[in-house]
């Protein structure tokens, strides 16, 4: 099993493991419920490092980005990053992944940890006539993710030099911070020269940050950020799990499953229609008119906590499935998504199977929290 | 380190049990209520429901995951812990007293006898 350079620190700190796509990550530290609630009222600290990084470098990488991705990327200026899918010629998705624009020669992807690999062959071996190159640096980067409404607060604090108070939103920038202090140390340094890079990204639904640093001094990295800032509670995949639910955000695998497109999950606004092509743009479009699938957002009626998988029922008659289901540590209920048969767009209420029992759902609105 | 205590008898699904007079009393360790973090939901049968030893009867969550209950030994049930089931955070605090599940009457008292010591269950876990 892959280990991150953080594992002896997360040892050290207590954490239980769990393992997630061939990855020994820390599942909780003390508690999942006092660390989902420090991340919606200050700040935590997630290892992502077994997320991966791409970069698509070229003449034509911007028109070869916009023509494997769903959403836009002709729009983006310099820094900006987008959400969006990487999808095959069956518009099924292989990833959902942000795109940040380096400059108009130079694409960065974060990818998820159990696609890196498959989206890297992808690309690589895509029959195109672009001129570009694409680099799978993921082994050559870790990620942290600092989340919570004091993170810009106190990462500000942190990195005075980077001029961190004009990031806006879903843009990417350089720590110059640890440029200074780490840069002139590492042995190997990133053949795109961006080795400490920042973006006000996240999947918590809490504003924040991302930092992609080298794996080489990420435990250094790591280590300061605690030690500069003890309101920075370490948290583990779990509560990073339920905070995501609670955000309404899909994770590929759970959601945006074999068989389905991303128009079965209600995420039309990262798909732009308006570009020329795209791949997997024909099936949407297809799709769109002859809506397979219902995607809702539920709450149990009870105390009852609902698990993906589940299956979702009517009168006794299957109609869906329990995408992802969990114990809302902000609501106290259990919450969850289902993909139902199209023809069952208009239900309310529906029967979820638990065990030996059938326990009674409502369709809620997601977001679930705020 | 999760504690074992020496006069409880085991299974390998992580319940506990003692007797009490004709009567066994069921939970679940200290190993498996740590190993579920924060316990939010608990479920369990209804009294004078027959169980089947190593036969699941309910169901222990966490926010995180559910993990079924196993039945030890054949037996009736004659009562269940309405305090747990009500406040499901008192198997955390105290697995082996206020956090008890079901009381039952066992149907071959020397079904009891067969269940892991506490030496089998501390090498079950730490093995």
């Amino acid at each position: 099993m892959n280990t991150t350079p953080l594992f002896q620190i997360h040892e050290k700190l207590n954490a239980k493991f769990t393992e997630f796509n061939g990855w020994n990550m820390p599942l909780w530290f003390s508690s999942l419920e006092d660390e989902h609630l420090h991340v919606r009222n200050q700040v935590g600290i997630f290892d992502v490092s077994h997320m991966g990084e791409i970069e698509i470098a070229g003449d034509d990488a911007e028109s070869f980005t916009d023509f494997i991705f769903t959403n836009n990327i002709l729009s983006l200026k310099t820094g900006q990053a987008r959400y969006g899918f990487i999808c095959d010629s069956d518009a099924q998705v292989l990833d959902d992944v942000i795109v940040y624009k380096i400059s108009n020669k130079r694409f960065f992807l974060c990818v998820n940890a159990g696609n890196k690999d498959s989206v890297y062959e992808w690309l690589f071996n895509l029959d195109h006539k672009f001129n570009i190159e694409v680099k799978n640096l993921s082994n050559f980067y870790g990620q942290l993710a600092v989340q919570g409404p004091k993170t810009i607060e106190v990462i500000n604090k942190i990195f005075p030099k980077s001029n961190l108070v004009s990031l806006n939103k879903f843009y990417m920038t350089n720590i110059i911070d640890l440029e200074e202090k780490f840069l002139s140390s590492l042995k190997v340094k990133c053949p795109n020269g961006d080795n400490f890079l920042i973006a006000r990204t996240g999947y918590t639904g809490e504003d924040g940050y991302e930092i992609f640093v080298p794996n080489e001094v990420i435990s250094s990295v790591y280590e300061y950020l605690l030690e500069s800032c003890n309101e920075i509670k370490p948290c583990g995949l779990a509560a990073r799990d339920t905070l995501r639910i609670e955000a309404g955000f899909p994770l590929h695998g759970n959601e945006l499953i074999k068989g389905t497109t991303p128009v079965d999950f209600n995420l039309n606004r990262f798909i732009d229609f308006k570009k020329t092509n795209f791949i997997g743009k024909e099936v949407i479009e297809k799709r769109l008119e002859n809506k397979k699938y219902v995607f809702v957002g539920f709450m149990m009626a009870d105390n009852s906590i609902a698990r993906s998988g589940y299956d979702v029922l009517r009168n006794n008659t299957k109609i869906g499935f329990v995408t992802s289901g969990t114990f809302s540590p902000v609501l106290k209920k259990g919450i969850g998504f289902a993909l139902l048969d199209y023809e069952h767009s208009q239900i309310t209420e529906f029967e979820i199977r638990i065990r030996k029992s059938l326990k009674i759902a409502q369709k809620v609105d997601y977001p679930f929290i705020r | 380190m999760s504690e074992v205590k020496k006069e409880l008898k085991y299974t390998k699904e992580h319940e506990w049990a003692s007797q009490d007079g004709d009567l066994i009393v069921i939970g679940i360790t200290d190993h498996a209520q740590d190993s579920l973090g924060e316990i939010v939901y608990l479920e369990l049968p209804a009294v004078g429901d027959s169980l089947d030893k190593d036969s699941p009867f309910g169901a222990v969550e966490s926010t995180k995951s559910v993990s079924d209950l196993y039945s030890p030994l054949n037996c009736e049930v004659v009562e269940v812990n309405s305090d747990a089931e009500s406040s499901p955070e008192l198997i955390n605090q105290s697995p082996y007293s206020e956090g008890w599940l079901i009381k039952v009457k066992p149907t071959n008292k020397e079904d009891f006898e067969e269940l892991l010591t506490a030496d089998d269950y501390e090498s079950l876990i730490n093995g």
